[in-house]
C-alpha cells in the first residue's frame, strides 16, 4: 500500500442527477449508501433519495485510487455539503438536462462549492440527454464564460461505467495530482 | 418548506393529523423526562414533521441533519456488522441528543441538558418512538 495515493473526489448537483448511480457504476468495493423513501418532489421521479452521503472506490492509475463521496442533492442538506467538501480533490458536478433550467442547476453548486474549486477542479457532466437535449454543450461552455470560469464540460450517461470513467479521466487530467 | 408544502387538500389534512398526534407525544416526551429540553419528529429524508421545544431551535435544518445523520449511524453499524441500529447517542459536553427511528419514514431525536441522566432521555425516547409507531403505523 506504501506507493498507493488515495485522492478524494466529491460527486455533487441536484437530485436526481445521477450522482449515487455514477459510483456505483464504478466503485470497486461495495458502495456505502444512505438512501431514504422520498417524501419530497423527489418521490414523482424515484422512490428514494440520499440523505448522508454515497462511498464508493475506484482505482484509475497503478497506485491512484478515488475515493469517491456522493453529496444529496437537495439545498436542505447543506451541512452535508460542507463536511463532505472538506479535503477534495476534485468535484464531479452533474447537471440533469431534463430539468427546467440546468444553468441555474449548475450555478448552486458552482457557487456553493467555488472557493473549493478555486483550489482543486471540477468537471462537468450532463446527463439525462436522451430525454432534453437543450441546453447543448455549447451553451453550458458559454455560460461557463460568463461566469469566468473553465471546466471540462461533457455529456454521459452515468448507467455507463466508461462515460462515469472519462469524466474523472478529464477532472485529473485538469489537475496535477501527485 | 414543510412536509406539507404543494401537497393537495387530503395530504394536508393528513399532515395536520400527524402533527397533532405527533406534537401530543413529543410532549409527554418531555414530560417523562425531566432534563430534556426538546424533541422533534423528522421525515427520514430530512423534513420537519413536529416538534416540541423548551427554546428556539433552527428546526429545519435539524430535521435535515437528524436524517443525515439517522442515515450514517445505520451505515455505521452495517458495515461493521453490528446492525441494525436501534439509536443513535451523542454526548455533548452541553447536554445528551438521541435519535431513534420510528418507521421506515420517521425519525425521532430528543435532546436533554448534561445533568440529565442519559438512560431516562434514551428510555422516555424510546417509549415515544414505540407509541409513535403504533399510532402511524409502519409506513
Ligand atoms: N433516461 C436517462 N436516465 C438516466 C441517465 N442517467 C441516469 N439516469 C437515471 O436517473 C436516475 C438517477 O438517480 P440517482 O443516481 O439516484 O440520482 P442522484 O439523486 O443524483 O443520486 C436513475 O434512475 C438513473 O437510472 C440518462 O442518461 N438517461
Ligand atoms: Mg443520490
Amino acid at each position: 500500500m506504501s506507493n498507493m495515493t488515495e485522492v478524494k473526489i466529491i460527486f455533487t448537483g441536484t437530485m436526481g442527477a445521477g450522482k449515487t448511480t455514477a459510483i456505483n457504476a464504478i466503485s470497486e468495493i461495495k458502495t456505502i449508501s444512505t438512501e431514504a423513501v422520498a417524501t419530497d418532489e423527489t418521490a414523482q421521479r424515484k422512490e428514494t433519495t440520499t440523505v448522508g452521503m454515497d462511498y464508493g472506490e475506484v482505482t484509475v492509475d497503478e497506485g491512484l485510487v478515488l475515493r469517491l463521496y456522493g453529496t444529496p442533492g437537495q439545498r436542505r442538506f447543506r451541512h452535508m455539503w460542507e463536511i463532505l467538501a472538506k479535503g477534495a480533490l476534485g468535484f464531479v458536478i452533474l447537471v440533469d438536462n431534463a430539468r427546467p433550467s440546468p444553468l441555474e442547476d449548475l450555478s448552486i453548486y458552482l457557487d456553493n462549492f467555488k472557493n473549493h474549486i478555486a483550489a482543486s477542479a471540477a468537471v462537468i457532466g450532463v446527463t439525462r440527454t436522451d430525454v432534453s437535449a437543450q441546453p447543448d454543450i455549447d451553451a453550458y461552455y458559454q455560460y461557463l464564460a460568463e461566469r469566468e470560469e473553465m471546466h471540462p464540460v461533457m455529456t454521459v450517461d452515468v448507467r455507463r461505467r466508461e462515460d462515469v470513467l472519462m469524466l474523472l479521466d478529464s477532472l485529473l487530467l485538469s489537475r496535477e495530482f501527485e | 418548506m414543510n412536509i406539507s408544502d404543494g401537497a393537495s387538500p387530503v395530504e394536508k389534512l393528513k399532515a395536520a393529523q400527524e402533527k397533532q398526534q405527533v406534537e401530543k407525544a413529543l410532549q409527554r416526551l418531555l414530560d417523562m423526562c425531566a432534563g430534556a429540553t426538546g424533541a422533534l419528529v423528522a421525515t427520514a429524508d430530512g423534513f420537519v414533521v413536529a416538534r416540541v421545544f423548551k427554546q428556539e431551535i433552527a428546526e429545519k435544518s435539524l430535521a435535515a441533519i437528524t436524517s443525515s445523520v439517522m442515515s450514517l449511524a445505520e451505515a455505521l453499524v452495517n458495515e461493521t456488522g453490528q446492525g441494525p441500529c436501534q439509536n443513535l447517542i451523542v454526548e455533548g459536553q452541553e447536554g445528551h441528543v438521541v435519535s431513534l427511528r420510528i418507521n421506515h419514514t420517521r425519525v425521532l431525536t430528543a435532546m436533554a441538558t448534561r445533568n440529565t441522566r442519559l438512560g431516562m432521555l434514551l428510555s422516555a425516547a424510546k417509549v415515544c418512538a414505540e407509541q409513535l409507531a403504533s399510532t402511524l403505523g409502519e409506513k
